[in-house]
């Protein structure tokens, strides 16, 4: 007890047992540092199963055989001089495609915009992508999500989304396929499989 | 896994092994010692051979020296070289224990999944010209190239824990050889006390396991600035803390993208030592942009200019930062730590004066991060609970008392990291036209940048206090002798 006399290494004590205290608090009601109970160890199954907004590439190439997507030109900065830059495309990282190498892109052109049309009637005879037409094609994520967040393209807003639109009964996994980049809405995009794509747009113009 | 632990055991200890060789003999020193020297020689097996695109035969290559170097080092040290070879590999068995058997894994982000896919792209030995851009750039060299040794398709997960092992050693290695003059139950109380402070918070036992460079990192700078400060104290610079203090500079330049701001920033005060050789000091000040240069040729980056061979921009590089050691600018050479202290904060200081509107949101963020939210009620948003708030208040009680040059010197590259990390992180927002100094959460890159320097806070604060008399002083006549 005779240390405790000196007030600076009873301060010291003091301080060490309030700031234990407070992490302890903090460990309890905060995020956990860590977690357990990891069974995947490869790279792109890890990543391509997660929620990470590049990761749409890699989740289409860890279930098809090769994956080709088009019309994905995304500039994230938006370029000097450009007042209210709006919002074009959404983020496809070439290196990304260019690392899980089962991926290829094309940056030619950005989403083709079918933004007036997407609720429109069916009925209507312009070529027509409705929400009813392609939402029975949406495929869920590994992740366990409809719909992954994308960075938009230019950085102006955070927040797009994207879904990836395929028809299982006609493309089968370990299928080479292309995979067309459309802007839905605003800010939401898809990714449709080609031929399913062709098909909506078909009938689209047909009814 | 058996693949992972072999890996591992062979980097535990030919690391080890080479640290032994030269020179660092103690366990503590030689653990982090080690680990710098094998990223170095990976880094530079692997630069050399996508020179010649054999970047298939680097991993081959690194065991092959790693297996050298133990043979070496087991005819030469015969048996003086098992202590740390137990703990090293003991360390490594360890971390593959806890992320292959008990799946523990870091927390998810999205820079962890960028380091990955890079790794896995080394591993792959695919083409790095592809890294050009600055999102990859950002995500370091050195680490996610330790990590491509995992097998196949997969990444070395218990490297990571045996990395923040390396810190906690380094960080042990340099408040012992700080402060072994003083009685040892104050340094095991003071210890302990750091310990509880330091280590309990969410953030320190979130960098055990998360994949990001910053522990690293962390590891080159404590052995840089702590060799640094020894060789103040001591008026020498061995031959042995010389080579670790370079790998340690080249190590961390290498590591993150603001590496070679804050290693130019941990050097100045050796390099700014009389008694170090102007030849010693060229080698010091040539890890850093040598490390540098090397990483961005191999990764084609955008920053070397259009058309430029790799070996110019190197050569510019490399020749710049040796303008300091010319004799005629000595005057400038030997008050460099002085002038740079004062230059950094000048720079701060103007830079909040010019963007002080832009930054009002981080200074929030930097309040709410390390100390409290005032928005949610909460203890620091950015995951280290009270710790700082503890540590500012334990140096508070280490400041009044006579300072010593060790940790004067500490006080200084503290607070030259502080400004170091503010301004690093201003200029990579600066980079997208809107200088920052972060958001709240502890995802933020400032906020995870403290990974990288509260180590050497903590020696500060212990060095501080357990040479701080009045603290001790009822309890001296007890102490004395042990």
């Amino acid at each position: 007890m005779n240390r405790l006399k000196n007030w600076r290494f009873l301060a010291i004590v003091l301080i060490c047992l309030g700031v234990l205290a407070g992490n302890a608090y903090s460990l309890k009601t905060g995020a956990r540092p860590f977690t357990h109970q990891n069974a995947e160890f490869r790279v792109n199954h890890y990543i391509g199963d997660s929620a990470w907004v590049e990761n749409a590439p890699l989740v289409l190439s860890n279930y098809f055989k090769s994956v080709h997507l088009v019309d994905v030109k995304n500039d994230l900065t938006v370029p000097k001089g450009v007042v209210n830059p709006q919002v074009q495309g959404f983020g496809v990282q070439s290196e990304i495609v260019s690392i899980f190498n089962h991926a290829t892109a094309d940056y030619t052109s950005y989403p083709l915009d079918y933004r007036n049309v997407y609720f429109a009637a069916p009925k209507n005879n312009t070529k027509v992508l409705t929400r009813e037409g392609i939402l029975k094609y949406r495929q869920w994520l590994p992740s366990g999500q409809g719909y992954m967040n994308v960075h938009c393209a230019p950085l102006v807003e955070h927040n797009c989304t994207l879904g990836l639109y395929w028809d299982p009964l006609q493309t089968h996994r370990h299928d080479d396929v292309t995979f067309v980049a459309v802007r839905l809405r605003e800010s939401d995009f898809a990714l449709i499989e080609q031929s399913l794509f062709n098909e909506l747009i078909k009938a689209a113009a047909h009814a | 896994m058996l693949n992972e632990i072999l890996v591992l055991t062979l980097i535990a200890v030919g690391s080890v092994s080479g640290a032994w060789l030269i020179g660092a003999r103690s366990t503590l020193l030689a653990i982090p010692t080690g680990l710098l020297l094998a990223s170095t020689a990976r880094i530079l097996i692997f630069s050399t051979c996508n020179m010649f695109s054999l970047r298939e035969y680097s991993a081959g290559a690194f065991y092959v020296l790693l297996a050298g170097t133990i043979v070496v080092a087991a005819l030469k040290a015969r048996v003086g070289l098992y202590r740390p070879v137990i703990v090293a590999v003991a360390a490594g068995l360890l971390g593959v224990f806890a992320t292959r058997i008990l799946g523990i894994i870091g927390t998810r982000h999205g820079d962890s999944y960028w380091i990955l896919a890079v790794s896995h792209l080394m591993q792959k030995s695919g083409d790095m010209n592809i890294l050009d851009g600055h999102t990859p750039l950002k995500r370091g060299f050195a680490y996610p190239l330790l990590l491509a040794l995992g097998p196949q398709d997969q990444w070395l997960t218990g490297m990571t824990p045996y990395i923040f092992f390396a810190m906690v050693c380094a960080l042990a290695w340099v408040v012992w050889e700080l402060v072994k003059s003083q009685p040892r139950s104050r340094t095991y109380f003071v210890g302990a006390v750091l310990v509880l402070v330091g280590f309990t918070a969410t953030m320190p036992l979130r960098a055990i396991f998360y994949i990001n460079g910053h522990t690293l990192f962390a590891v080159g700078l404590i052995i840089t600035v702590g060799v640094s400060v020894l060789a103040l104290r001591d008026k020498v610079l061995s031959n042995a803390h010389l080579v670790a203090l370079c790998a340690g500079v080249y190590v961390a330049t290498s590591t993150r993208a603001e590496g070679i701001a804050i290693m130019a920033i941990a050097i100045l005060p050796v390099i700014s030592l009389r008694f170090v050789s102007r030849y010693k000091a060229a080698i010091v000040i040539a890890s850093l942009t040598t490390s540098f240069a090397i990483w961005q040729a191999t990764y084609n980056s955008y920053l070397i200019p259009n058309g430029m061979p790799w070996v110019v921009f190197m050569m510019i590089l490399v020749g710049a930062g040796l303008l300091p050691i010319i004799k005629w600018f000595d005057w400038l050479r030997f008050r460099i730590f002085f002038i740079g202290f004062i230059g950094l904060l000048v720079v701060f200081a103007a830079a909040e004066v010019k963007w002080h509107s832009d930054f009002s949101r981080g200074h929030r963020a930097l309040v709410y991060n390390l100390f409290f939210n005032f928005s949610t009620k909460s203890l620091g948003s950015g995951g280290w609970g009270l710790m700082f708030a503890g540590l500012a208040l334990l140096l508070l009680l280490a400041l009044f008392s006579r300072w010593s040059p060790e940790f004067r010197y500490l006080l200084m590259i503290s607070v030259m990291l502080v400004v170091g990390s503010l301004i690093s992180k201003m200029l990579d927002g600066g980079q997208f036209g809107h200088p920052d100094l972060g958001r709240v959460g502890w995802s933020d890159s400032l906020n995870r940048m403290w990974i990288q320097t509260f180590g050497i806070f903590v020696i500060t604060v212990a060095v501080g206090l357990i040479q701080n008399e009045k603290i001790w002083q009822r309890l001296g006549a007890k102490n004395k002798g042990e």
